[in-house]
Order: structure tokens, then C-alpha cells, then sequence
């Protein structure tokens, strides 16, 4: 009986699902057809789009993750032998420079890498003597 | 012909009406799939570059299970892509205001194939059309196969990319759901 019911049920479900069909609407009907002869076409490549994950709330996303990554992850465990590495005054001051300014600007500035080498090797030496 | 010129390969004759008989069906599916006009539409010509580009030579009789193939596809690699970028907006969801613009950007773009004439059709078509949406999607893409494409379990299982045993089960909680959801119309 179910199975009686069944049959009934999907007989109507297809021909509603077929008169769907007939009546799409005229804009997809024609959407459709330049589909088709873009595919018929030789040689025809589907229009090139941005992939879906290159959307700007997924570059955020993708930023906020690295951020929290950086923030969350676990200090290693420190391992018997090795010192980790301390930052010079200079060092620091390289780094503070970076933070605040534009990278872009600074590499087309030939006086910042003077300068950098310039306190780096000031601080060597103060290490030195 | 002359064989030292070289010729385009071009699809089979009959291609062109095969893919015009067949797109308004992969576009429902599709529509079904993922509840978006546009996204529906890039679906199906995605298939159809596909068939034409790597099976155009193949049997005719082959292209229909093949283009099948290729849509469900296409289906759960949208779905897939879907998944993870909701998820990254659910948990974005609390950094991100949403405006009303963004809101109604969300909204199927054309609700347009529905209205007057299917109304004709009565309530049936209108909840049908609902209920179909409302399914899981193994569940709803196996409906569509085997209820109205008419393929049996073997046929679309291997088209769905699942067991046999698998696709029978989704086509009967299909089924049981949509006998529930119909039962005051029948």
C-alpha cells in the first residue's frame, strides 16, 4: 500500500518538476543557452573569476587566523642547552622602525639600510668592548 | 578533406540538442542544490565545459550519465566550499557587522521561476519545491536521480559518488520525508 502511495507521490513530484522546467523564466532560459554554446565553443574556457576563498571577509579571516595563531601558540619548552636568542638595543630599534612605518617605503630608501648597518654595527661593537 | 590540414575537434552533432534538452533539468538540480540562481547557472556550464571538453567523443548513450556525474560533482565541491566558508562566517560573525545591503545579498536572486504559472500547478508544486529544498542534500540530489531522472539505486549511487546500500538510504529518508511533508495534499 505504502509502496502504491509512493509511486503516487513521485509521479506527481516529476511531472512538477518537469513543468518547473517548462517554465523557467526567460532569463535563465537564456543564461542557459550561453552556457551551452560557450561549452560547444572550441577551445572555450569557462570565464576566469576570482576563486570563492579570494573574497575580502575571507582575507580577513585569513588574517585574524595568522594573528591568533601568533598570539596563541605555545611557547616551545625551552631545550636544555640552547639559549634563546636575546635582541640587542639596536636590534630592537630596527624591529620598532619596522613596526611603524610602511615596509614599502623604507626599502626604496638607500639611507634606512646605512642606517641599519650603521646601528647594528654600533651595537657589535659596544658587545665587543 | 584535405588530411594534411589540420581540423578542430568539433562535439559530436547531436551534443548541441543533448545539452538543450538536458540543461533546464541540471539547472533545478542544481537550483535544489544550492538554493542560488547564479551559482546553479556557473554549475551547469561548468558540466557542460566539462562533457564537451573530455567526453564529447564518447558514446551519446554515455553523455547523460556522465554529465550527471560531473554536475553532482560540481554539486559537493560547491557545497564543500560553502561549508568552510560558513564557518569562517559564523566564527568571524561576532567581528563582522552585517549590514541590510549584505543581508539581502544573500537572498535568492531569482525567486522569479516560481510564481504565476506554477501556481496554476496548486499548493503541490509550491510545497514540493520546499520540501525538496529543505532535505540534506545526498538525500534531495538522490530524489531527483531516482525519482524524476528515473535511474535505479545502482545507477545513482555510482553517479553520487556513494555505496549502493548508502544511496538506497538516502533515497528512502527522502522519500519518508517528503511523504510526511505531502501527506495533507495527497
Amino acid at each position: 500500500m505504502s509502496e502504491g502511495r509512493d509511486e503516487d507521490l513521485i509521479r506527481r513530484a516529476g511531472a512538477s518538476l518537469d513543468r518547473s522546467v517548462e517554465a523557467l523564466d526567460p532569463a535563465t532560459r537564456a543564461a542557459l543557452a550561453v552556457a551551452r554554446r560557450r561549452a560547444l565553443g572550441q577551445g572555450a574556457k569557462p570565464a576566469w573569476r576570482w576563486p570563492a576563498f579570494a573574497s575580502p571577509a575571507a582575507g580577513l579571516a585569513f588574517a585574524l587566523l595568522l594573528a591568533l595563531g601568533v598570539l596563541l601558540w605555545p611557547a616551545a619548552a625551552p631545550v636544555p642547552g640552547l639559549t634563546p636568542p636575546v635582541l640587542a638595543e639596536a636590534e630592537f630599534e630596527v624591529l620598532d622602525l619596522l613596526a611603524v612605518t610602511d615596509p614599502a617605503e623604507l626599502v626604496d630608501e638607500p639611507d634606512f639600510y646605512l642606517w641599519v648597518e650603521g646601528e647594528l654595527a654600533e651595537e657589535g661593537g659596544q658587545h665587543a668592548g | 578533406m584535405d588530411p594534411g590540414v589540420a581540423t578542430e575537434r568539433a562535439p559530436a552533432p547531436d551534443m548541441p540538442a543533448f545539452l538543450a534538452e538536458i540543461e533546464g533539468r541540471a539547472f533545478r538540480m542544481a537550483r535544489f542544490a544550492t538554493g542560488n540562481r547564479d551559482d546553479a547557472l556557473e554549475l551547469v556550464q561548468d558540466a557542460m565545459m566539462k562533457l564537451v571538453q573530455k567526453y564529447a567523443e564518447r558514446d551519446p548513450a554515455d553523455w547523460r550519465p556522465l554529465f550527471l556525474t560531473i554536475l553532482q560533482s560540481r554539486i559537493r565541491d560547491w557545497h564543500r566550499r560553502q561549508s568552510v566558508r560558513n564557518r569562517f562566517r559564523d566564527w568571524l560573525s561576532p567581528f563582522l557587522g552585517e549590514d541590510e545591503e549584505d543581508a539581502m545579498a544573500r537572498v535568492p536572486a531569482d525567486p522569479g521561476w516560481e510564481p504565476a504559472k506554477r501556481l496554476e500547478d496548486g499548493q503541490f508544486s509550491v510545497r514540493l519545491d520546499a520540501a525538496l529544498a529543505a532535505l540534506p542534500l545526498r538525500q534531495q540530489q538522490a530524489f531527483l536521480l531516482r525519482a524524476w531522472e528515473g535511474l535505479d539505486a545502482a545507477e545513482a549511487a555510482a553517479i553520487m559518488g556513494c555505496g549502493v546500500a548508502s544511496g538506497k538510504t538516502h533515497y528512502a529518508r527522502a522519500l519518508d520525508k517528503l511523504r510526511r511533508e505531502l501527506e495533507d495534499l495527497r
